[in-house]
């Protein structure tokens, strides 16, 4: 309340009128109860010269069959699949990694024949002629210098803790450490459940924001006090070395895959591919490597720490054609 | 024997002390080299480990201020879309600004920016672009001379949807800008406008998101696929288009690593670098030190053996000295001995042996003189003994063919002739005795010394048979040596000890053993040793180290006869076994001599 306060004091001061400093703080609020999945139907206009425009690879990529973008977290993981691919069906395929924006960018210049997104897809990225395949989700785990005694955070603990609403380990049973969260808010326009993590505008001014993964990572392994957060094929070999170690949520495990798949795990990300619609040869080959993806993922899912699709699906995860759109129903989110 | 001419001196090279010297500056020299080799690289690595985890730190921080600078764009554009001066001015002049024909361009900060707003320092504005509810530009503020690219101007709804509340990174005209727009809303929340934000990524950006190009903060970002600086914070160090594989060889950089920032829609990695020439300098600066402080320990360790082998090549040179004024002094041979070229360690050697060869000519010339002596000494006896028993036979046949024509005078005349030819004949059988005692090799066996001691004394009591003398003799006594030699040193001790209890009331001898730490010149280790004591005449001990001299005596012929050769033919049988032999006496109360053989 104090905090809320200090930043509509702060705004009026800055010339903002009372309501509008209101509406920026109840932004904050509002992006914490909202769902982690758009609407589907709700897409965005483009002009039917852009429709009518056919996929065009980039220089660098032009030669290629297929120009696939890869979300940079899990692109270790898939690359040698997608190469696997090439090798077996005799084609060319150009991969581009990035985030949620590169695909965005790609897909918005229609350079690329598949992108994928980590967080469920907005509006801006319902593009006409567009389909999404979810593949996978994966369980994002909150983890923490080794040294520390905590084991376990309620859920309500953590986002009090990115907040800065809870500032010292020993308030959450650990020693009397400085805690020192830590985020990355590379996808915090899309929805999903990482959002409460990332969002800026209710994020503790102590928080320390880095841009990638490494130094999330990195500057947990080498910090006592400090906490983030991953998706587990991303901090394995951290946690296998010692150097960080990772939280049960409300004693769930995030290396416990039923957590998340009965939808009782709180923090995930959802990997959504597009493919262009069409009976081209691009898009014939993009179905067929999406397929791929689809299996390989159900194939090793423990192995990757993925839950595949098929397996979401029949624990009543909600899709819509190919999508990720809803949790299971009987389970409840608490942010 | 004197020598032809005077002693020159030796030749020698270097002294020891010279070359003990060198030696220590040689072989110290190639050690420290080979430690400072080996510690220097170690440091190297330590070094250059330590530089890594602090370039490391410094590009982490470095990342971090760029996120943060990217991420923080956002914010500062909603806040100031949210400014009253800014919705104040759209509600104002919105029909007059729907009526505009073209957009309006000004260069000067407008006054719904504020002109003093913090906004300016914060954002550092390239260019603020205004847009109507509809998405038409309406009014620019370019902080630069160049117009805004064709495509910020005219922005399409989806690139406009997409950069609301989020950092947006894209290229237009080939220069990569950093946008971020926010609706602009009146109090009924009616749309009045959009207002975006954007600054080109070039070098002015980079400086103001990581600050000036300095020594340690030298920062780019890296295109992705070609691996190429993109932007630097220093367009003339690190310039647009460059390799990093050319910069290698200038720079230390960390591997360039991918940043995830919102709505990028390029794929760029950052990286920081530092000038290999400021790292090598450092690490030289760092090594000089150490270096330093290395060889003051080294020295101040080492110093004190520098001076311990001076000291005590000093004091072998002081000793070869010496040695080489007495080979000089004591040549036995006349001739001058000139050691070879060498230093006082060579000299030592040499003069060593030489003096072992010495010792050795001249113990041989000693042994062959006292071969000779003893053979003349025998021979002399022996021949001696011949006239001898001439002089005494003669001298008994006259006394006894013609005693009755000789006077009383003559008779006695005779007589004492007679007595001195056989003092004579027992004094060579004396010299003889001794002569034999040095002559022959030993034959030891075990001798049981008590019944040795019990046969002499038997023979003793035969020869004088109204003597009564208290003997004691200790069972058991035993040693090894050889038989014949140590009866006669055993016989001479009683037979002294007889002789000197002559004129003693009660008199008493004992032999026996016993374990003492006295010897002949004091206090020695633990020893058995045999013991003879009477109770006789005894002996002044301020003589005793005459007692063993052949022909001394200490007592009166007339008082105790003998010709003082015993004790000296005991002492060399004693000798000739490894052994010592001394004696404590008391006058008149007698003496004890003690023999130890090991």
């Amino acid at each position: 309340m104090l905090r809320a306060c200090t930043i509509i004091i702060l705004l009026f001061c800055l010339n903002l009128s009372v309501g509008q400093a209101f509406a920026i703080v109840e932004k904050g609020h509002d992006l914490l109860t909202e769902s982690p999945f758009s609407d589907p139907h709700d897409s965005q206009a483009m002009p039917e010269a852009w429709i009518q425009q056919p996929v065009q690879h980039p220089e660098g990529g032009r030669k290629s069959d297929l120009l696939v973008h890869l979300s940079y977290q899990v692109a270790d993981i898939w690359r040698p699949w997608l190469e696997g691919f090439a090798r077996q069906e005799g084609v060319s395929i150009a991969i581009k990694e990035g985030a949620d924006g590169v695909a965005a960018g790609l897909l918005s210049r229609k350079e690329a024949d598949i992108a994928c997104y980590c967080g469920s897809p907005i509006k801006t990225d319902r593009l006409p002629g567009l389909q999404f395949h979810t593949v996978a989700a994966v369980p994002i785990a909150m983890f923490v210098h080794p040294d520390n005694p905590v084991k376990d955070l309620p859920l309500e603990d953590i986002l009090k803790i990115y907040r800065g609403e809870i500032d010292n380990w020993s308030r959450v049973g650990g020693e009397d450490v400085r805690i020192q969260p830590v985020a990355r808010s590379h996808c915090k326009k899309r929805n999903g459940r990482f959002r409460p993590l990332e969002d800026m505008s209710d994020l503790s001014p102590r928080a320390l924001l880095v841009g990638s993964i490494q130094d999330m990572v990195g500057f947990v392994s080498k910090t006592p006090g400090a906490i983030g957060y991953e998706i587990i094929p991303q901090i394995e070999t951290m946690v296998e070395e010692g150097k960080v170690k990772p939280l049960t949520i409300d004693g769930r495990n995030p290396y416990d895959l039923d957590f998340l798949r009965r939808g009782e795990y709180p923090y995930y990300r959802s990997y959504t591919f597009t493919i262009w619609e069409g009976d081209d040869r691009a898009a014939k080959l993009s179905e067929k490597l999406i397929q791929m993806l689809h299996r390989k993922t159900e194939q090793l899912s423990e192995r990757v720490k993925m839950i595949p699709a098929s397996r979401l699906k029949k624990a009543g995860w909600s899709f819509y054609q190919g999508e990720l759109v809803g949790e299971p129903k009987h389970v409840g989110h608490v942010h | 024997m004197k020598r032809e001419s005077e002693p020159q001196y030796y030749r020698r090279g270097l002294s020891l002390p010279a070359k003990v010297f060198l030696g220590i500056i040689l072989i110290g020299s190639v050690t420290w080299s080979c430690s400072d080799y080996f510690v220097s690289l170690a440091i190297r690595q330590a070094f250059d480990q330590q530089l890594n985890d602090l370039l490391e730190e410094k590009a982490f921080q470095h990342r971090v201020r760029f996120s943060r600078f990217v991420e923080s764009y956002p914010q500062a554009v909603e806040m100031l879309a949210h400014q009253k001066r800014l919705v104040d001015y759209l509600n104002t002049d919105h029909e007059q600004i729907l009526q505009q024909s073209t957009y309006k361009t000004t260069h000067d900060i407008p006054h719904w920016m504020g002109r003093f707003s913090f906004f300016n320092s914060l954002l550092a504005p390239s260019y603020v672009l205004l847009y109507d509810s509809n998405g038409s530009i309406i009014e620019i503020y370019q902080a630069r001379s160049n117009p805004p690219p064709q495509g910020l101007i005219y922005m399409s709804p989806l690139t406009m949807s997409r950069v609301y509340g989020e950092s947006h990174i894209a290229q237009y005209g080939g220069v990569t800008y950093l946008l971020a727009g926010e609706q602009i809303h009146g109090d009924s929340k009616e749309m009045l406008g959009t207002l975006i934000v954007a600054t080109p990524m070039d070098e002015a950006f980079m400086v103001a998101s990581n600050g000036p190009k300095t020594e340690w903060n030298m920062v780019a970002l890296i295109s992705e696929e070609e691996g190429k600086i993109l932007v630097s914070n220093s367009s003339v160090e690190l310039p647009e288009g460059i390799p990093l594989r050319q910069l290698r060889d200038e720079f230390l950089f960390t591997d360039p690593q991918a940043l995830a920032l919102v709505g990028m829609e390029l794929h760029f990695r950052f990286a920081s670098f530092v000038h290999r020439q400021n790292a090598e300098s450092l690490a030289g600066e760092f090594l000089r030190t150490e270096r330093t402080s290395h060889l003051a320990v080294t020295i101040f360790h080492v110093l004190p053996f520098v001076l311990l082998i001076i000291w005590l090549t000093r004091r072998i040179s002081r000793l070869t000295r010496r040695i080489e004024d007495y080979s000089r002094n004591n040549d036995a041979h006349g001739s001058v001995w000139r050691p070879q070229k060498g230093d006082q360690l060579v000299i030592l050697e040499e003069s060593f042996g030489q003096l072992l060869r010495d010792i050795d000519q001249r113990t041989l010339e000693l042994e062959s003189a006292n071969r000779e002596l003893e053979a003349f000494a025998y021979s002399i006896s022996h021949d001696l003994r011949a006239p001898l028993r001439s002089i005494d036979g003669f001298s008994h046949a006259l006394v006894e063919d013609y005693g009755d024509e000789l006077n009383e005078e003559a008779q006695d005349y005779l007589k004492r002739v007679r007595d001195a030819a056989q003092r004579m004949g027992l004094l060579i059988d004396d010299l003889l005795m001794l002569s034999r005692v040095n002559r022959g090799e030993l034959n030891k066996t075990d001798i049981d010394l008590t019944v040795m001691a019990t046969e002499i004394t038997q023979e003793l009591r035969l020869e004088d048979p109204f003597r009564q003398v208290d003997v004691k003799i200790q069972q058991g006594l035993g040693m090894h040596g050889d038989e014949r030699l140590m009866r006669v040193a055993l016989s001479n001790l009683i037979d002294n000890a007889w002789k000197y209890t002559g004129k003693t009331e009660s008199p008493t001898i004992e032999v026996g053993m016993m374990i003492t730490d006295k010897g002949p010149k004091g206090d020695v280790p633990v020893q058995t040793v045999i013991f003879v004591a009477d109770n006789g005449a005894g002996f002044n001990m301020r003589y005793a180290d005459k007692l063993f001299t052949p022909f001394q005596r200490l007592h009166l012929q007339e008082d105790f006869a003998g010709n003082g050769v015993g004790l000296a033919t005991v002492q060399r049988i004693i000798h000739r076994h490894g052994g010592v032999i001394w004696a404590e006496g008391i006058e008149g109360k007698g003496a004890t001599f003690y023999f130890s053989v090991p």
